[in-house]
């Protein structure tokens, strides 16, 4: 949790004014606050009176000691509202990027396009599970890598392209790119074992003969059998839910190409 | 079958777009923080619960998780939870919403309960599970698209259900189930009617008075579960409360309730030290005692005559209405002697244990001339009491907990509405007079003597020596662990309605007190 905190904080630009390892005290920026504080009305004010605002300064703790929190103190947990709200800004600001290797080389070099994406694949039935695919296509070869990021994450990106350096055009669009990508996905969970749909597809159908039998002989109540029985539908209904978690356009010196060629690749 | 995959084209729609735009946010950190945190909170498998790890402070008990893995994996969300008093049910509920809500099957929850119990889910929600809920009040706003907490009694108000009806909620919660019971109600109507995915029915007593209203109450979780009312009758029903093919009625029971008991779960039990103090009668009393054993001509029927003696020892004011409707001569003498009393031996007992040793005690009577007495007379005596009884608004009764839990010492408590009240911080009880059934008596320990209490607690029993009091004590409540065994298990719990059915029995169609011991006491010698 701190670690998820420190980086957080630090990403978004708020200053970190002292942490330890139960709690860290971040000044938050402008930003920050109108996003995380819910306290529109101040910042309506400040707005309307053209005065620039004071954003708060928060303070965190991972640890709940039994003392009691008073604002701006919080305990904060993956449980926590607080947690996935953070986690949601988080998403909603990287849900599309555009980021440049950053080379040192100070000879011209020239960066190749990827379109990278993480698919959030969801099976859904009388539970859940979930799972992330990392994937990426090269926009000139068409070659596809999965578990992308532990590729690069620990190559330098940044929202500029470096100097001396200039990019190559893609060959495939980022749309047909994406197309391919989510084809691929798609067969493969096609060919997965699907015993856990075809289970809970059993118990909807014991489930739905149990409601069928309970209003069989007492007089037929139409709304309510059909009230019911949309419930059980909801509650077994089998299906994956396909969706993207982030994902965007990444500009890699050409050498990482080949050094990626050793590990396999699918495609 | 294979599963149809759904496509959420959203990102796609905006890619183009993006692609050309020149105003791009984009930060390298925060898109790898997304997806390795995203990565470490989701649900990786069908089955175990996210919730204890994500909320490392609360020390879930093992109860607890079981029955709600159980609930999730092998109930689909459909439960009726009928924990013993004292469990932890609202914990329970909590920790499976929770879990839904985790793993995004659930955000939009409605949970009734009684007006009563509405701030402490609240509490409960948010201190033990960081839920944050909206309590709906006067202006209800049933859109609202995450927790709401609503009392049933305003929920069912036809302008509100209509609007309830047109609604869909992915869970619904409802505390105290057993109200729940006849379809006929309109509690039973207006459950019957929400449109909802996942359901929990809280209860500790799913059964009260007859095998239908498990039924009844099972048919509103699981329509079909127990076939048709039809095919119930004539398949499990033989007489009116009794169940033939027992095995397959468990089974399919067990396969919609968990039924959690105090002696099963509890790993260091809290010690229960329970004293019956017999009292002597002061000579005023004693008079005033032995005239309304006299009375045997002057009342209707022999049960009269028992509860007027019942009454009279709890206190003289308790016996006040009973003496009123007497015949004018036995009336005045009768009256005259209990004006005589000038002390209640009772309250003075009641009094020294407080004293003895400073601490919150909480004493319960079934008679509120009893409660309005004490709360004099412990003003009198400088010590702060409050009284609390069912019939308070529900913004009244937390106020009298919340004195209690400061500066009040002492709360006197009536029967009624005392369900749902939780009183660990208390651990001293007096029982002022004591109920015909034994249960009644479980349940008020109940409200001291339960999970959260950390704290041996003890429990006084005040009694006149040689009254029906006296004699309920030895037939009864020193039988209680009899009585207890035999009707807190799950197995039995279609026998249990029998026993308590055998003592209503007793206590009202008995023609004299005899014949009511007698009853008792065979009762008691059929469970041993």
């Amino acid at each position: 949790m701190m670690s998820f905190l420190k980086q957080f904080f630090n990403a978004c630009h708020c200053q970190i004014i002292s942490h330890d390892d139960q709690s860290i005290t971040v000044e938050l920026t402008e930003e920050a606050d109108r996003a995380f504080m819910n306290r529109p009305f101040y910042w309506y004010y400040k707005d309307r009176l053209n005065e620039k605002g004071v954003p708060m300064t928060i303070s965190f703790f991972v640890k709940n000691t039994g003392k009691s929190f008073r604002p701006p103190e919080e305990y904060i947990n993956f449980g926590s509202p607080r947690f996935h709200q953070l986690l949601d800004y988080a998403k909603k600001q990287s849900s599309f990027v555009r980021l440049y290797e950053q080379c040192s080389s100070v000879k011209p070099m020239k960066l190749e396009p990827w379109l990278f994406v993480h698919f959030l694949v969801s099976y859904e039935a009388n539970g859940k599970k979930e799972r992330i695919e990392s994937l990426a296509i090269h926009l000139i070869s068409g070659v596809i890598y999965r578990d992308f990021l532990s590729k690069i994450s620990e190559l330098p990106f940044d929202h500029t392209i470096p100097s001396f350096h200039y990019v190559l055009s893609p060959f495939i669009t980022p749309v047909s790119g994406l197309k391919r990508l989510r084809q691929l996905l798609e067969n493969e969970l096609e060919q997965e074992d699907n015993d856990w749909s075809i289970q809970a597809k059993e118990k909807q159908e014991k489930e739905l003969e149990l409601l069928h039998s309970f209003y069989e002989d007492s007089e037929k109540d139409n709304e309510l059998y059909q009230k019911e029985k949309e419930a059980i539908m909801r509650r077994f209904e089998p299906a994956i839910r396909l969706s993207i978690l982030n994902g965007g356009l990444f500009y890699l010196s050409s050498d990482h190409f080949h050094s990626f060629k050793n590990a396999q690749s699918f495609s | 079958m294979k599963p149809p995959i759904i496509y959420d084209d959203s990102w796609e729609q905006q890619l183009p777009e993006r692609v050309q735009s020149s105003n791009i946010i984009s930060s390298w950190p925060l898109f790898k923080l997304t997806v390795e945190t995203k990565k470490q909170i989701i649900p990786d498998d069908f089955h175990g619960l996210l919730t204890p790890s994500f909320l490392p402070s609360i020390d879930f008990l093992p109860h607890q998780t079981a029955a709600a893995r159980t609930v999730m994996e092998e109930m689909n969300g459909t439960a009726i939870l009928a924990d013993e008093v004292g469990l932890g049910k609202t914990i329970e509920a909590g920790l499976i919403l929770k879990e839904y809500m985790l793993r995004g099957l659930v955000s939009r929850a409605l949970i009734l309960t009684p007006a009563s119990l509405v701030n402490q889910w609240a509490r409960e929600l948010r201190e033990k599970c960081q839920i944050y809920s909206l309590i709906q009040k006067k202006n209800p706003d049933w859109s609202w698209n995450g927790v709401q907490i609503a009392s049933i009694d305003s929920a069912k108000q036809p302008k509100n259900a209509e609007m309830i009806a047109d609604l869909l909620f992915d869970m619904v919660i409802i505390d105290e189930a057993h109200r729940l019971k006849n379809p006929a109600t309109l509690n039973y109507r207006f459950v019957r009617r929400l449109n909802k995915t996942y359901c929990l029915l809280l209860t500790a007593t799913p059964v009260q008075n007859n095998v239908d209203e498990l039924f009844h109450l099972v048919s509103l979780l699981k329509p079909g579960h127990f076939g048709s009312n039809v095919s119930f009758n004539t398949r499990f029903k033989s007489g009116k409360r009794s169940i033939q093919d027992q095995e397959s009625f468990k089974a399919l029971l067990q396969k919609v309730m968990i039924r959690n008991r105090r002696d099963e779960t509890e790993q260091q039990p809290v010690k229960r030290f329970v004293e019956t103090i017999r009292i002597n009668p002061s000579p005023e009393e004693k008079i005033f005692y032995d005239a309304l054993a006299r009375l045997k001509d002057a009342v209707p029927n022999a049960m009269t005559l028992l509860t007027l003696q019942r009454e009279a020892c709890s206190s003289k004011f308790a016996a006040l209405s009973t003496i009123q409707k007497l015949p004018g001569q036995e009336r005045e003498e009768v009256s005259k002697l209990a004006e005589d009393i000038t002390v209640n031996s009772k309250a003075e007992k009641a009094m020294s244990i407080i004293k003895k040793q400073p601490e919150k005690t909480i004493i319960f009577t079934q008679y509120r001339a009893t409660q309005r007495y004490l709360e004099h007379y412990f003003h009198e005596q400088g010590i702060p009491a409050v009284s609390f009884q069912g019939n308070f608004k529900k913004g009244k009764k937390d106020w009298m907990v919340e004195l209690f839990k400061g500066p009040a010492q002492v709360l006197i408590a009536t029967e009624s509405g005392s369900e749902g009240l939780n009183l660990q911080f208390c651990r001293r009880l007096i029982n002022f007079d004591l109920p015909w059934n034994p249960m009644k008596l479980e349940q008020r320990i109940g409200r001291i003597h339960r999970f959260g209490q950390d704290q041996d607690v003890h429990i006084y029993h005040l009694a006149y020596e040689q009254s029906v009091e006296d004699r309920m004590l030895t037939l009864l409540h020193e039988k209680i662990h009899l009585f207890q065994s035999a009707i807190g298990k799950l197995d039995d719990i279609l026998d249990q309605n029998w026993i308590e059915d055998h003592l209503h029995d007793a206590f009202h169609n008995s023609k004299s007190i005899r014949e009511w011991e007698i009853k008792v006491h065979n009762l008691a010698a059929a469970l041993e």
